[in-house]
């Protein structure tokens, strides 16, 4: 894959964003004897949601793919949106977000979105619906395509 | 046989043979007696009866150089022969023939001589031309001396010498008024004299032999009563002799006569007017002495045209027209242009083949415009025999006219009544309907090719059209038109005259485009070519049927691509079933025609503005229309568009989902690959974008997600906004 600048511009402002996450979850914890509600360090060991930024990573077997139909499962997805220079119509219903990504599709990330925990990755599922090459026909089947969702 | 017997047989055989030689020299001697030949200025006189209709031929008489009279006995072919009365009259001839000299019928009445005509020979010189006009002309000043003459036996004068000096003055009615009215003012008697009664020196039985009343002694007649005036009449001064008698007669007389008087020798123009005669009479007399011959109807009858005073004088008494000095009816245009009365300026001689529309002016007190006032219409060639057209209006002398009309004749010179009324209904009246031709109606020689129509009626006349030809008329009646090997193209009505009797013509009907042709009527029949033998005038039309007219019910709206159209073409005209058709350009794609019933129908499958030739097809005949087709792309909301494809809702009709496929993938539902199609062909997505080059960035901003406006669930994430 060609990165452009765009893309190490939008890389390193996920990086800000975690670091500054992990410093709000760190003051909650600190400020956690103030809670009455704060559960006691004898219960069981809770891991602390760290929300975040996942990414819908294709793998295409064609180099001329031009529209992308795809749906991601998944709770809590916000704020989805696709790599510079893609075209992007989303609707959610549920936890499904069904996006219909125009432009260049090549084998990377095709999307990224928000989720409450990105712990939680492993729960977020993506299937390709439909594939269109440059003349607009839609591809027979999709078996060879593969999408996955990705911290 | 003995030597006597021998002897005696040769006497008698001598004796025989003297007979036979003696009879044949007495035979060549008699056949020898018989023959004659006379010369000098041949002249005729006209018989005409009190009574009947049907008089004795003219008497032709033959003056010799010494005044002597032998009367010539003559049969129609031999007259026609020598070419007829005009080639004769009053000329130097030398005539050949078998004397057949009558003995006088009693002490008191002189032998005729007479002779019977085997041949003419002409020895004065006569025209060439073939033009009658002027052929004998009757200008200027021509006085007549009346002579009055009564029998040595009979006192009793039917009219005073002053009665008859009326008769022949200048007034109106009268006949030197006739003359100069009816000659156009170009001939008169004014200068005419009166003189007598003088008394003839021998009795009426004298003159008419048994006192028949009939063949009277013309010559006789003249000598005596010129003799009679002589003292009081210098005959070098006058043209004419009217010579009035006291006596009763079958016929009054008229013709010329050679007369040596007052040291001159020289033709006059004689009348012998019997006791009964009027002022018409003097008119059809004084006719004769210009040469005039009679006219008359078809119907072998002399005076039975009212058209003519040379064919009918008897107007004044038989119709009790008033007053008593009226003279009749005017007299026909040939013996006018005879005369040189109609100049030929004023004569239409038509040539072969031509059409020509004139006005035909009144022969009688014509205007002094430029209207014809004869046509003289050749049969054949231009020597004759003719038809001569002229236009009767009451006035002046043809106040009592039988009608106002154009009148024709036939005119042959070599006959002995020149001029015959061309009457076409037959029935024997040639003074009615059938003789006078009027506004409408035409008169047809299709035998000679001469027609004549008259086609209106002006104050003074008629406007008539002739035609020397046989005329092809034709008329393309609709939208077509005739061609022809001599016609070229007709549309509308046209004609042509061809020349040749019996010529071959070939006509083609030719429709407009679109438009049938039907088929002939008239001369022609049938549906293809069609060739005529010209033997008469023809008329034909070509029937032609307009095209077919193609109606839309909505053919110039727009139709919507994806959206089914239909439309139904109806076409008027003709009948039977409509065969339907694009002649020129496409249909959009998705249209199609249906060539039965004519609908146009489908879903557009493209946008664009489409030019389509339509044609309709009912029996043989064809319409075309062009039509404007415009195809538009339904405007779509991208949002609907967006919701179609990604499920979340289904705002987008069947016609718009069909639409979306069209413009992308057609596979029959709307997918991905439609909506980037619409997205390229809105603009949205620029078609850049679809070619492989990586290293472009698109400037426009990922659109944000949307919240599912479909979910009941609350929206825990809401669109959010770059």
């Amino acid at each position: 894959m060609i990165l452009d600048t765009s893309d190490r511009s939008m890389r390193m402002h996920i990086g800000i964003r975690s670091v500054m996450v992990a410093t709000c979850a760190a003051l909650l914890v600190a400020c956690g004897h103030d809670s009455p509600t704060q559960p006691s360090s004898h219960d069981k060991t809770v891991r602390p949601s760290v929300p975040g930024v996942l990414t819908v990573q294709l793998t295409t077997p064609h180099s001329d793919d031009a529209a992308l139909l795809v749906t991601v499962n998944g709770s809590g997805i916000s704020d989805v949106q696709a790599p510079s220079g893609m075209l992007l119509h989303v609707r959610q219903r549920g936890d499904t977000v069904t996006a219909a990504l125009f432009g260049r599709i090549a084998s990377g990330e095709v999307l990224h979105f928000s989720v409450p925990d990105v712990n939680d990755a492993a729960h977020y599922t993506a299937h390709v619906v439909q594939v269109a090459d440059s003349t607009n026909v839609v591809r027979g089947d999709v078996e060879g395509y593969v999408v996955t969702v990705e911290r | 046989m003995s030597g006597r017997s021998l002897a005696c047989a040769r006497c008698v055989g001598k004796a025989l043979l003297v007979v036979t030689a003696a009879l044949c020299a007495f035979a060549a001697r008699a056949a020898h007696a018989q023959q004659r030949v006379t010369s000098g200025w041949l002249h005729a006189i006209w018989v005409d009866p009190h009574t009947g209709r049907t008089p004795p031929a003219p008497v032709y008489v033959v003056i010799d150089d010494a005044g002597r009279w032998t009367r010539l006995s003559l049969d129609d072919a031999t007259l026609r022969a020598a070419g007829g009365l005009s080639a004769l009259d009053r000329r130097r001839v030398s005539v050949s023939g078998s004397v057949i000299t009558s003995a006088p019928t009693s002490s008191t009445t002189p032998a005729i001589s007479a002779m019977r005509v085997s041949s003419f020979d002409v020895t004065s010189s006569t025209s060439a031309s073939t033009s009658v006009v002027a052929s004998n002309p009757q200008m200027g000043s021509k006085p007549y001396v009346a002579i009055l003459c009564r029998y040595s036996d009979s006192v009793a004068v039917p009219y005073s010498a002053s009665v008859y000096a009326q008769w022949l003055g200048t007034s109106f009615p009268g006949v030197g008024s006739y003359w100069r009215e009816i000659s156009d003012g170009l001939m008169g008697i004014e200068g005419s004299k009166v003189v007598g009664w003088y008394t003839l020196p021998h009795p009426y039985s004298y003159y008419f032999a048994n006192g028949s009343q009939q063949d009277p002694n013309f010559d006789a007649l003249l000598n005596d009563c010129a003799d009679a005036a002589d003292a009081d009449v210098d005959f070098t001064q006058f043209s004419g002799v009217i010579l009035q008698f006291n006596g009763n007669a079958s016929a009054a007389y008229g013709g010329s006569a050679t007369l040596a008087r007052d040291g001159q020798t020289k033709t006059y123009g004689v009348t012998w007017m019997p006791n009964w005669s009027t002022p018409a009479t003097f008119a059809h007399e004084m006719g004769h002495t210009l040469g005039w011959t009679h006219s008359r109807g078809p119907y072998n009858q002399i005076y039975d045209s009212h058209w003519d005073v040379m064919s009918y004088p008897y107007g004044s008494y038989e119709t009790n027209i008033s007053p008593s000095t009226w003279v009749g009816e005017q007299t026909i245009a040939l013996n006018k242009a005879i005369a040189g009365w109609i100049p030929a300026s004023r004569i239409l001689i038509p040539p072969m083949p031509s059409s020509q529309s004139v006005m035909l002016e009144r022969s009688e007190d014509p205007t002094s415009g430029s209207g014809y006032l004869m046509l003289q219409i050749p049969m054949s060639g231009d020597g004759g025999p003719w038809y001569t057209a002229e236009a009767r209006r009451f006035v002046g002398y043809d106040a009592h006219l039988p009608g106002e009309a154009v009148v024709l004749h036939t005119v042959d010179m070599t006959r002995p009544e020149r001029a015959w009324v061309v009457d076409v209904d037959g029935n024997g009246d040639p003074n009615d309907a059938g003789a006078m031709w009027t506004p409408g109606e035409t008169f047809n020689d299709s035998l000679n090719g001469i027609t004549m129509t008259v086609d209106s009626e002006t104050p003074t006349g008629f406007g008539v059209t002739v035609i020397r030809g046989w005329r092809l008329e034709m008329q393309a009646m609709g939208p077509g038109a005739i061609t022809g090997s001599t016609s070229g193209s007709c549309t509308g009505r046209c004609s042509t005259v061809l020349g040749t009797r019996g010529q071959r013509v070939t006509l083609s009907a030719t429709p407009n485009a679109g438009a049938a042709f039907t088929g002939w009527s008239g001369a022609c029949s049938g549906t293809g070519a069609c060739t005529l033998a010209m033997l008469g005038n023809r008329s034909v039309t070509a029937h032609f049927s307009a095209a077919l007219t193609i109606a839309s019910d909505s053919m110039h709206g727009n139709a919507v691509m994806g959206a089914p159209f239909a439309d139904t073409l109806t076409a008027t005209g003709g009948a039977g079933r409509t065969a339907w058709s694009v002649a020129k350009g496409a249909l959009p794609a998705g249209l199609s025609l249906d060539s039965a019933t004519g609908i146009v129908r489908g879903i557009p499958e493209a946008a664009g503005s489409y030019t389509v030739t339509i044609t309709a097809t009912r029996d043989s005949l064809t319409g075309s229309q062009t039509i404007q087709l415009t195809v538009v792309k339904p405007v779509l909301a991208a949002a609907n568009v967006m919701d179609q494809l990604l499920g979340a809702a289904t705002p987008l009709s069947t016609n718009d989902v069909r639409f979306l496929d069209l413009l992308g993938n057609r596979n029959g539902h709307l997918d991905v690959g439609d909506v980037r199609a619409w997205l390229i062909d809105t603009g949205t997505l620029e078609s850049s974008h679809v070619a492989s080059d990586s290293a472009r960035v698109l400037d426009r901003a990922p659109t944000t997600p949307r919240a599912d406006r479909t979910t009941n669930e609350p929206r825990h994430n809401p669109e959010q906004r770059p």
